[in-house]
């Protein structure tokens, strides 16, 4: 199983070879959900009855911070499928997704700002969601530093994925930060087990802008991997 | 039609789409850069 696995889909040649034909595929879902999400949540959606037009901007910041989050639990599943299986795929999907989410959370938190200056008169506070997204970026930022000092592939790969797995103690704290601590920041709002607090109308945006950020993650990703998997192949 | 915070909303949307253009650069440079290796070897 796991051998047909391996040689099907997990190996290297198999990954380059199944992924030519998907890019096209990503970047079509992309470009829908982008121009339909920035069309309908900058010019159709209602304004908010406390926040008027400023609330448009959760369009690009909650994207941004969920694709953020996402980014880090895929590799923490790579981290973990690469310590206890050595799939070499995997390594690379976790070592090319770390500046990818670096970004993204660097995104978030500039996007919050520009969001917090007219809501709560203030660029940053030291509110619990925003100093465990800040968090979330030094980690990011200390697996790019780390993966960058090792030289041999073998070491930095169980490094890095020992790292990302310690690191994904922050996930929960990011979530439930709203919940357990007063924060200003504002509680869940889509992620509500019980029927979403927001209208309908504002929530087709935002879902739309959140599949095309985490569609825009695998695009980018698979760009890269596709990248690092012919750089092994001119070193070898 | 956007009637207030205006400055905040594009700038918020600007830097989006300045930083996901800037991740398809990176990836495209680090493509062209690697098939160049790839003629050359």
């Amino acid at each position: 199983m796991f051998a047909w696995l391996n040689k099907n889909f997990l190996s290297l040649r198999a990954f380059y070879i199944n992924t030519t034909w998907l890019i096209p595929w990503i970047m079509t879902g992309f470009s829908l959900c982008f121009i339909y999400g920035m069309f309908t949540g900058l010019f159709i959606a209602p304004a908010d009855y406390q926040q008027g037009d400023g609330f448009r901007i959760i369009y690009v910041h909650v994207p941004s911070a969920f694709a953020a989050m996402f980014i880090y639990l895929m590799m923490a599943i790579c981290a973990m499928i690469t310590l206890i299986w050595r799939v070499k795929i995997t390594a690379i999907c976790m070592s090319c997704s770390g500046p990818i989410g670096a970004w993204f959370t660097l995104l978030a938190l500039i996007t919050g700002s520009i969001w917090g200056k007219p809501m709560w008169g203030t660029w940053w506070i030291w509110d619990a969601r925003l100093t465990s997204v800040l968090i979330l970026l030094f980690i990011y930022l200390g697996f790019i530093a780390l993966q960058s000092a090792i030289e041999n592939s073998r070491t930095r790969d169980l490094a890095t994925s020992i790292m990302t797995i310690v690191g994904i103690i922050n996930l929960p704290i990011i979530h439930y930060s709203v919940i357990w601590w007063n924060t200003l920041h504002q509680g869940p709002t889509i992620s509500k087990l019980s029927a979403p607090s927001i209208a309908s109308s504002m929530l087709y945006p935002l879902l739309a802008m959140i599949s095309a950020f985490i569609l825009f993650y695998f695009l980018i990703v698979v760009i890269r991997m596709r990248n690092q998997i012919l750089m092994r192949e001119i070193k070898s | 039609m956007i009637s207030d915070y205006g400055i905040y909303i594009w700038s918020a949307y600007s830097i989006t789409i300045f930083i996901l253009g800037l991740n398809i650069f990176f990836a495209l440079r680090e493509k062209r850069k690697i098939l160049h290796l790839l003629k050359k070897s």
